[in-house]
């Protein structure tokens, strides 16, 4: 089973240490920024998973980890059993090729100086896809055509200022999936585009991953649109799961707390449904300092004593259906 | 009661190589207390619509029309007439306005100040009461009067702002992508506290968003902008739930829903058409699905149909 | 024929913004004016610039248009190949301080880390660093000939384009097709040679302009203190000649200052329109 590959993530951290100014405004004291606080999951070929948290909450971060744009300070991520650090030292180039990653600006994604011809041959040649520039160039063009993005030629000869963010956006994909990647990273893709257009990247995004089997991490504040595309959820609060599991069980029977106040909040184009959003105070800190207990305690409905004393255990609701509190069952209420 | 009334309205960015056409001849009434949300994608003109009414847009714009604001044409008041007005009668909330605070300056002493600007004659205890009291009213705690701008978050900034925005108890207000920044749940929130303050004080509001689903949730009405045109017009249930322009329909399609079946996600196909360049027909007719012979040569009129809702399209008429 | 196309496409942008910009149209006649005098020098001059002519000291006339020497030698065919040297030198010394300003800032900022930490050092020692006195003891211990003036120049001098690339690299490498490139899995030297320097560059080409026009002054200097390169002709010497018959024979020293504040001029008005032209920020004004 060659195609099928597993991306293991085990007790991930990301901590920066950042100075801050104390009480005494001449001395500044150092602080740990817990970014990304142990987090684990698992992702199989061809899985779509959807990564949703409001902002600060170590959605970005993570991707930055799983792409290697940053190093993290502790855990492990291995790829087939294979750490990141040893495939990195055996073979760079085919670790990186192996995951890739769509960003949030499409209007920035590219060197502005350069042409898509010149962006995507060079990106072909470095990996050696295609011997010669002929041959590259038809590659790009059977690629284009079956996206869609017709007459090839209109868009290679552009420069990306001269695109549209919708445009802009397939052409990122479509680099990323030409190098056949096995886990593609998608970073808030659709967020910096107009809603009429959105919807076409979306089921882009969908298909060219189904096409190679590739497994997806899709990151985004926007549930609905998370809800379309994804098979697993995952919900994050200042740098740890709250909540995972198979989508729909999460979305619609979400037993934390906080995953049932953002999907309350969320607004809906469905005006027949009135939802009764859930208030809590003020908004996510920075997770500087989160002390023992539940991260989310200061700001839930329902926090006890025990909530600030001690983090809850992730506990199984139904099958696959994870979350971290400690009211999931009953009869730990006191 | 009819509170602004805007008629014809044309705006025209000229500059040395070309003429953009950003909003064309839009006409619609917003009543006293009545929630007016106006949605489109960038490039649709919402926003220019909205600053051309508050006299906020640069030199080279044109704006041609009629704006009546209980009576008075905004378009012809004097600068000096027009400064009276906007703030006390007419407020705005910008997406980013607290950019705009001093970052050197407490809280409480910059709200202070514009108080002052607009009313002199009221002493210092008086105004900090009245701004405490606003703090209050956005759910803020009052420790926010001696904070800097730098220490509040995103969601305590665009709450001040709006706090700002009802310091004269104006009769309408604009909210301009207020809270397209904020995350899911602030957003929320201070969606829901707007809602409950217009009613408490008796404002009319215009939201402009490019999330037609903030705009389902707070608006009563709703005003469809499509490349400078309003291509439809009416109470939120009834574009929402019985669409009638294809642009409406395909925007309202390419949202998926949090519930229920997931069903087909579509797009709109092809972009924005150039603005600079007069076309022929109808201005929707290079992405519509329905388009027939008659919308490449004939611009559609604006169809009246029933609860004052107005639709431009060739086929509003009857049968669409 | 898109191509060719676009290329034209982009020579005409480049004409209208050059005409849009007062100060760079100006800067390029006058430079064009000088380069061309400095080619045809053989042709136009009257003398051979080292001739030791009968007359000295003689004041503008027919003959000698702008004047000998005390030596006797011609003061305009003198100015035309000093024109040489001083253009010369000019750029070649303001090419090292650019290149290796923006080799050694965009190795620190986009490095970052310890990298960075120590060169950031290197950059503040030279910063600090009398320019002048450390030019006049190497060309003292080295001797004065062209090619040490103009590296000498050089090495001294490219710290401030070091500093500018650095703060464009430190901005780029922030920006998402950084990131992208490195996803795609581009190494990180070429990132910076194909990407952050051409990318960053804007700023470096504008300061090595009004880099030259120091370069120019500071080989002028050199030479008035008797520490030029004796083998040619160069503006800063004539001025150095001139000093002994400042009262007796003023157009020595005059032309030939006023040829080294025109051509300081030229470089230092193109640099200044470029700078117009090529930062963002004020481009966005027009």
């Amino acid at each position: 089973m060659e195609n099928n590959y597993t991306l293991e993530i085990t007790d991930v951290f990301k901590h920066y240490t950042q100075r801050i100014k104390g009480k005494n405004r001449f001395r500044s004291v150092k602080k740990t920024v817990k970014a990304v606080d142990g987090i684990s999951f698992e992702l199989k070929s061809g899985e779509i998973m959807g990564i949703i948290g409001e902002s600060g909450c170590g959605k970005s971060t993570l991707a930055k980890l799983l792409t290697n744009l940053e190093q993290p300070t502790g855990g492990k991520i291995l790829f087939n059993g294979v750490s990141s650090e040893e495939m990195l030292k055996n073979d760079r180039l085919q670790y990186k090729r192996m995951i890739q990653m769509v960003f949030q600006n499409p209007f920035d994604t590219f060197d502005p100086r350069n042409n898509i011809d010149k962006i995507i041959d060079e990106t072909l040649k470095l990996h050696s896809i295609g011997k010669t520039r002929d041959e590259r160039a038809s590659i790009t063009q059977d690629a284009m055509e079956k996206v869609g993005l017709t007459p090839v030629d209109d868009y290679l000869h552009r420069f990306p200022h001269e695109l549209s963010g919708g445009q802009l956006q397939r052409i990122s994909i479509l680099r990323a999936m030409l190098l056949r990647p096995k886990f593609l990273v998608a970073d808030e893709p659709v967020s910096m585009l107009d809603v009429s257009v959105r919807a076409e990247i979306i089921k882009m995004l969908q298909e060219q991953v189904r096409n190679l089997n590739t497994a997806l991490v899709f990151i985004s504040h926007d549930i609905n649109t998370t809800r379309y595309i994804s098979d697993k959820i995952v919900v994050m609060y200042l740098g740890r799961i709250v909540e995972s599991g198979i989508t729909d069980s999460v979305l619609h029977n979400p037993a934390h707390p906080y995953t049932k106040t953002l999907i309350s909040n969320c607004a809906s184009i469905d005006i027949l449904e009135k939802s009764n959003p859930i208030k809590i105070e003020g908004e996510p800190p920075t997770p500087i300092d989160n002390g023992p207990g539940c991260y989310f305690a200061p700001r839930c409905y329902m926090s006890k004593d025990k909530c600030f004393k001690e983090y809850p255990e992730k506990t199984e609701i139904e099958q696959g259906h994870f979350a971290s509190c400690h009211f999931i069952n009953r009869d730990n209420l006191n | 009661m009819k509170l602004l009334s805007i008629k014809n309205e044309s705006v025209v960015y000229r500059s040395k190589t070309k003429n953009v056409l950003a909003v064309n001849n839009v006409s619609f009434d917003i009543d006293k207390q009545d929630s007016v949300g106006i949605v489109g994608e960038s490039g649709s003109g919402k926003s220019t619509l909205a600053l051309a009414l508050l006299k906020l847009l640069p030199k080279n714009a044109d704006v041609t029309g009629e704006v009546l604001f209980e009576d008075k044409d905004l378009l012809k008041l004097s600068t000096d007439e027009f400064n009276d007005l906007r703030w006390k009668e007419i407020s705005i909330v910008f997406q980013k306005s607290m950019n705009s605070l001093s970052p050197i300056h407490r809280i409480g002493s910059q709200m202070a100040d514009i108080y002052t600007i607009h009313d002199g004659s009221a002493d210092s205890d008086e105004v900090k009461g009245k701004i405490i009291n606003l703090l209050e009213m956005v759910n803020l705690p009052t420790r926010v009067y001696t904070m800097y701008p730098h220490e509040l978050s995103g969601g305590m900034m665009q709450r001040v702002s709006i706090a700002l925005s009802l310091m004269h108890n104006p009769k309408l207000i604009i909210m301009d992508e207020a809270t397209t920044a904020l995350d899911v749940i602030t957003q929320g929130q201070i969606l829901n506290e707007i809602a409950e303050l217009e009613k408490k004080l008796k404002i009319a509001r215009i939201m402009i968003s490019h999330d037609m689903s903030v705009v389902a949730n707070t608006c009563r009405k709703i005003a469809v902008m499509y490349a400078g045109y309003l291509v439809e017009f009416g109470l939120v249930e009834d574009v929402i739930l019985n669409p009638k322009h294809p642009y409406t329909k395909g925007l309202l399609k390419s949202f998926p829903p949090l519930k229920g079946e997931k069903g087909e996600l579509r797009s709109i196909p092809g972009y924005l058409p150039d603005l600079s360049i007069p076309h022929e027909g109808c201005i929707f007719k290079d992405r519509c699905p329905q388009k027939e012979n008659i919308c490449l040569y004939t611009a559609p009129k604006t169809h009246i149909v029933e609860n004052g809702r107005k639709v431009m399209c060739n086929f509003a008429g009857g049968d669409c | 024929m898109n191509k060719s196309g676009n290329f034209k496409m982009k020579i005409k942008k480049i004409i209208s913004s050059i005409n849009n910009v007062k100060q760079l149209k100006a800067g390029i006649i006058l430079l064009a004016l000088i380069i061309l005098l400095a080619i045809f020098a053989p042709l136009i001059a009257t003398h051979d610039p080292f001739e030791l002519n009968d007359d000295m000291v003689s004041p503008p006339s027919n003959n000698y248009i702008l004047g000998t020497d005390g030596l006797g030698r011609d003061i305009f065919s003198g100015i035309l190949y000093g024109a040489r040297t001083s253009i010369l030198i000019g750029v070649v010394a303001a090419s090292i301080s650019g290149i290796m300003g923006t080799l050694i800032g965009g190795i620190s900022g986009f490095y970052g880390g310890k990298i960075d930490a120590v060169l950031s050092e290197v950059i503040n020692v030279f910063l600090m660093m009398p320019t002048f006195f450390l030019i006049l003891i190497i060309v003292a211990l080295f001797g004065s000939s062209m090619f040490n003036v103009m590296v000498v120049i050089g090495i001294t001098t490219w710290t401030g384009n070091a500093r500018l690339m650095r703060a464009e690299a430190l901005s780029l490498k922030q920006r998402t097709f950084v990131k992208s490139l490195e996803t795609i899995g581009e190494s990180k030297f070429k990132i910076l040679l194909k990407h952050i320097i051409p990318n960053g560059i804007f700023p470096i080409i504008a300061n090595t302009t009004m880099n030259v026009s120091d370069a120019i002054l500071t080989e002028s200097a050199l030479s008035f203190l008797g520490l030029g390169d004796p083998n040619v002709m160069s503006w800063g010497q004539i001025v150095y000649n001139g000093k002994s018959y400042l009262t007796n024979g003023w157009w020595i020293s005059t032309f030939s200052g006023i040829a080294i504040v025109l051509t300081v001029l030229a470089f230092y008005l193109i640099g200044d329109g470029m700078n117009n032209i090529l930062s963002p920020k004020l481009n966005s004004n027009n």
